[in-house]
């Protein structure tokens, strides 16, 4: 009986062992990931760029830590499905085009930012949260939970497709605001372009600023 | 006492007058089914905007100019106000430790009528208000309601709010300094919120594609985070969002 316990024990373990190793692999992996963005903002920082440099760097790390296909699609919503190609593609180019000029306009507040690792927290097969708290050294705004989700497809390299600061998720946020504009303006693709293209101006004329 | 009255009656008369105006345009235009009257509340979302160009942006403008001391001061008054009602309510929804700290921060820093914190914590009371122990009670959230002056919230908290404003037990001290403290705890309170989240508020007023969609968007979430009082053993209603996303993803 024993005997048979034991074998029991070890044919478990056998075929647990390896999904153990892979979900061990995609915390540290999604750990690592968000570790080397902050390490290079940090840099990005400390180097005091200009506005075109914050712009190109701003564009590499999206390229280089974000799934921005996939972030794209779920901030389009439903209408995705919907849209034509060449729709996909400009709606692609103009929501990039308004998180560099953010980026540009707002990166200020970064040189005061510090952040800390908190926990990690593996979301089914195909997401990790990596959760850390934001710290303003200049005590303009208090400590945030921040958490980033990651995608860890079986196959794929982990990248960030979303960042949540005080349960507040940015791409939630973008599609529920995207979703109501295409809703407002009859299902119209076209008019959350024309919205985009607008925002993105308005950015960068200093509206806020 | 009479303006938080003259608030509460403009924005309840104003909130029912919008509402009723818009009943019959029907759900053309609705982006969102937890908003039935979107069209009425974008006309009060209208009318909120204005009145921050006007009044609150320039006051909180000014607010954020004072001597950081002097902005704590008003800052942790504002809070203090609080105190009574997180007591009741944390009470009602059977968080005892909160109500007593809370009780024990509003007597001790009373002294000073909460302009100065006295009791040098770093373990602050959690706010607790009506409609958190409406939503612990299981009330159902209702629809989403934007409320002349007040803001964005559902039936169901600005109810709690309303009863907030009734039962705060700094009302039944009956005596002056409460009743203007009481008095003016809201449009302190609306101050103090606007000017320390001064670039937050005007991102959204004007960086957004659409800044009506985008404060509803982000009220649900940030009530939702303030309802799951930072439990995350369940999956949020975003971590819901993202597993179907890549589930359906995945089957494509």
């Amino acid at each position: 009986m024993i005997v048979l316990r034991r074998m029991l024990a070890v044919f478990l373990l056998t075929i647990a062992m390896p999904h153990m190793t892979m979900a061990e692999e995609r915390i540290d992996e999604s750990t690592e990931l968000v570790n080397r963005l902050v390490t290079h903002i940090q840099g990005l920082v400390n180097s005091n760029p200009d506005a075109m440099t914050i712009r190109a760097e701003t564009d590499a790390v999206i390229h280089q830590y974000f799934d921005y296909d996939l972030i794209a699609r779920f901030a389009a919503g439903n209408a995705w499905r919907s849209a034509s190609d060449d729709q996909r593609s400009r709606y692609k180019t103009v929501f990039r085009e308004v998180m560099l000029s953010l980026a540009e306009t707002q990166f200020d507040y970064f040189k005061t930012l510090e952040y800390k690792a908190k926990a990690v927290i593996p979301k089914g097969r195909k997401l990790v949260i990596v959760s850390g708290t934001i710290h303003d050294r200049s005590g303009q705004f208090p400590d945030a939970t921040v958490n980033w989700r990651v995608s860890t497809k079986p196959g794929k390299p982990a990248r960030i497709i979303d960042i949540e600061i005080e349960n507040i998720s940015m791409l939630i946020t973008q599609q529920q605001e995207h979703t109501a504009i295409i809703n407002q303006n009859g299902g119209s693709f076209e008019a959350l372009i024309e919205a985009l293209t607008e925002q993105a101006n308005d950015i960068r004329s200093g509206k806020f600023n | 006492m009479m303006l938080q009255r003259f608030i509460i009656t403009i924005s309840v008369v104003g909130c029912v007058a919008a509402l009723g105006a818009c009943s019959s345009t029907g759900p053309l235009t609705e982006t969102d089914p937890r908003d039935p009257y979107e069209q009425g509340n974008r006309n009060i979302f209208a009318f909120n905007m204005g009145v921050d160009d006007v009044i609150l942006e320039p006051v909180a403008r000014g607010y954020r100019s004072l001597p950081d001391a002097a902005q704590h001061g008003i800052t942790n008054h504002a809070r203090w106000t609080s105190y009574p009602s997180t007591a009741v309510n944390s009470t009602l929804q059977g968080k005892f430790e909160n109500a007593g700290l809370a009780t024990i921060h509003f007597l001790i820093n009373g002294l000073t009528l909460g302009f100065v914190d006295l009791t040098e914590d770093d373990d602050d009371p959690v706010r607790e208000d009506f409609g958190q122990t409406l939503a612990h009670w299981s009330t159902p959230q209702g629809p989403y309601v934007m409320m002349p002056f007040i803001g964005p919230g559902t039936a169901r908290s600005h109810g709690g709010w309303l009863l907030d404003s009734v039962t705060n037990p700094l009302g039944w001290l009956g005596e002056p300094t409460a009743a203007t403290v009481q008095a003016t705890s809201g449009p302190v309170s609306a101050v103090t919120f606007r000017g320390n989240n001064f670039d937050t508020i005007n991102d959204v007023k004007y960086n957004s594609a659409d800044p009506y969609a985008r404060t509803r968007s982000v009220y649900y979430q940030y009530r939702e985070g303030q309802l799951r009082d930072g439990d995350t053993s369940e999956p949020s209603a975003a971590d819901d969002a993202f597993d179907a996303f890549l589930n359906d993803e995945d089957s494509q």
